[in-house]
């Protein structure tokens, strides 16, 4: 069930990164066709020397493998998590799913139970702490019932963690015994479970971990909305596997582009002699300080050092082109935003010595 | 365990920054080769591909990002070169393995990141993302580079 949804997302996706392409200036590229001859004809690849063809391969390992899952649809990522049936979470803090592993065979049954029939907690669960752990509770609950806002509440449910850090312990005994979880999708009947105040899931050895899980959680779902602000056309896609999946077709196809604009450049230069970086160079070192690292600066200034003797030994037959083509081409760069003071621009222009011919 | 994390840093350097490297690694790669230009057209393609990478490790920060890092160490591994940067391996330990810090779906996703972003091998799926928005950023700083420089040398 978790694969063809899988598929079928997967082909949802491909129509909508065309268009995504698209959005970013690319002309006309199927993009996966693409992908994998970028991988595989790249002689030296920015990341992976070798990894040709692999772009395919991972796209049908996305499938879900765990076969616990099966008990467990609602964590897919096609569907996205606000319209999940309540029916279909087990677990309550299921947060990004990141819990599934080696808890699932026996959340299936508890699961059931706990879906069948919330008397079950009712008896297991009278303790000292049941108004402490109540509201807590009740508070995580509707905490997640809202999956789309998950990992951002479980950062206060998360603050509130240390301070009942002492109920924990005397609850501990508790949590192991009774072996399950509240789950959100009966904070309608949050009056009943208000004895559940396990915030480990079972399988999870100690607090700590649980805690630490989900510190580890919210620092991703964090980043994951950091890159959501990047990758244009995001803000609408919630979940977690979707916008990963995004995230990679940008960057693939950010990629792409630097190899279809790579192949442009050595199109329009064929000697690639780009004279015009001297300028350049010489031009912004001279009229501005940035905030370059202190590495990049000091290249520049052997770079300078020997540039006159590169013009006169490497290129010692040139046609000198006619001034106005260099300013213009000064001009030109200079509206494209690479240099900031045309002022400088007219200096170089009677230094005909030392340049070389453009193209 | 901190609550409050330091917030990301994912600033890249202004347009120029990029530009600069750029134009600056590409006439290397001219005055490399004097007097080649019965080029190739695909050795061309992949030298100015390569140094459109190694430009925008360095103008990106060369030793800031992991990202960086490992891509200048492999671009100067091809020419055999020995560069070394302190870099600090992290692996999961069997405590996280554990802990059940992974999920299928995110973990499938994530692997494909890695492979996407160099030097992605080893990180965390948290440094990972964090590497992978500077990485996007630069990215997209290099690209519009390098579309302002075919559009201002193509012929009008």
């Amino acid at each position: 069930m978790g694969g063809e949804s899988n598929e079928g997302e997967m082909g949802f996706k491909h129509g909508d990164d065309e268009s995504g392409i698209s959005r970013v200036g690319v002309t006309s590229m199927p993009l996966y066709a693409k992908a994998d001859h970028f991988f595989s004809s790249a002689d030296w690849d920015p990341v992976v020397s070798g990894g040709g063809g692999f772009s395919s391969s991972h796209y049908t390992s996305m499938g879900l493998d765990n076969p616990g899952m099966s008990c467990f649809p609602h964590y897919q990522p096609g569907s996205g998590y606000p319209d999940m049936p309540a029916s279909l979470l087990p677990f309550g803090d299921c947060g990004g799913g990141g819990q599934f592993l080696g808890s699932d065979k026996k959340g299936g049954s508890v699961g059931r139970l706990i879906r069948a029939g919330e008397s079950h907690e009712d008896l297991h669960q009278v303790s000292d702490d049941a108004v402490l752990g109540a509201s807590l509770t009740r508070k995580r609950r509707q905490l997640e019932a809202e999956s789309s806002q998950r990992n951002k509440k479980a950062v206060e449910e998360f603050q509130e963690d240390p301070q009942r850090g002492s109920d924990h312990q005397s609850q501990k005994k508790q949590k192991n015994d009774q072996s399950k979880e509240k789950e959100s999708s009966q904070s309608e009947e949050a009056p009943k479970e208000n004895y559940i105040h396990m915030r480990a899931r079972r399988g999870q050895a100690t607090n700590s971990h649980s805690l630490a899980e989900r510190v580890r959680r919210e620092k991703i779902s964090e980043r994951m909305r950091l890159l959501q602000e990047l990758v244009p056309g995001c803000n609408k896609i919630t979940g977690k596997a979707v916008m990963l999946d995004e995230i990679i077709n940008y960057v693939q196809s950010l990629q792409q582009q630097v190899e279809f604009l790579s192949m442009k450049l050595a199109t329009v230069n064929p000697e690639l002699n780009i004279d015009i970086d001297r300028i350049l160079a010489k031009d912004l070192l001279q009229s501005r300080d940035r905030n370059t690292p202190m590495l990049g600066l000091n290249p520049y200034s052997g770079f300078e050092g020997t540039m006159p003797n590169l013009s006169t030994t490497t290129n010692p037959q040139y046609n000198p082109l006619p001034q106005t083509t260099l300013e213009s081409e000064l001009q030109s760069l200079y509206q494209m935003g690479f240099v900031s003071n045309p002022s400088n621009m007219s200096s170089f222009s009677p230094n005909n010595g030392r340049l070389k011919p453009e193209l | 365990m901190a609550f409050a994390e330091n917030h990301i840093n994912t600033d890249v350097p202004e347009k120029d920054v990029f530009a600069l490297h750029f134009l600056q690694t590409l006439s290397n790669l001219s005055t490399q080769n004097p007097f080649s230009s019965p080029d190739k057209k695909s050795d061309r393609v992949k030298k100015i591909k390569k140094a459109a990478y190694v430009s925008m490790a360095r103008a990106a920060g060369c030793t800031d990002r992991l990202w960086s890092r490992a891509l200048l160490q492999r671009a100067a591994k091809r020419n055999n070169k020995i560069v070394r940067f302190p870099r600090r391996r992290k692996r999961v330990t069997w405590l996280r393995r554990r802990s059940n810090r992974r999920d299928p779906v995110e973990e499938a996703a994530a692997e494909r990141l890695r492979n996407l972003v160099p030097g992605g091998g080893e990180m965390k799926t948290s440094k990972l993302m964090e590497e992978t928005a500077h990485y996007i950023k630069c990215l997209s700083m290099q690209v519009k580079v390098m579309q302002c420089l075919v559009d201002g040398l193509s012929p009008k």
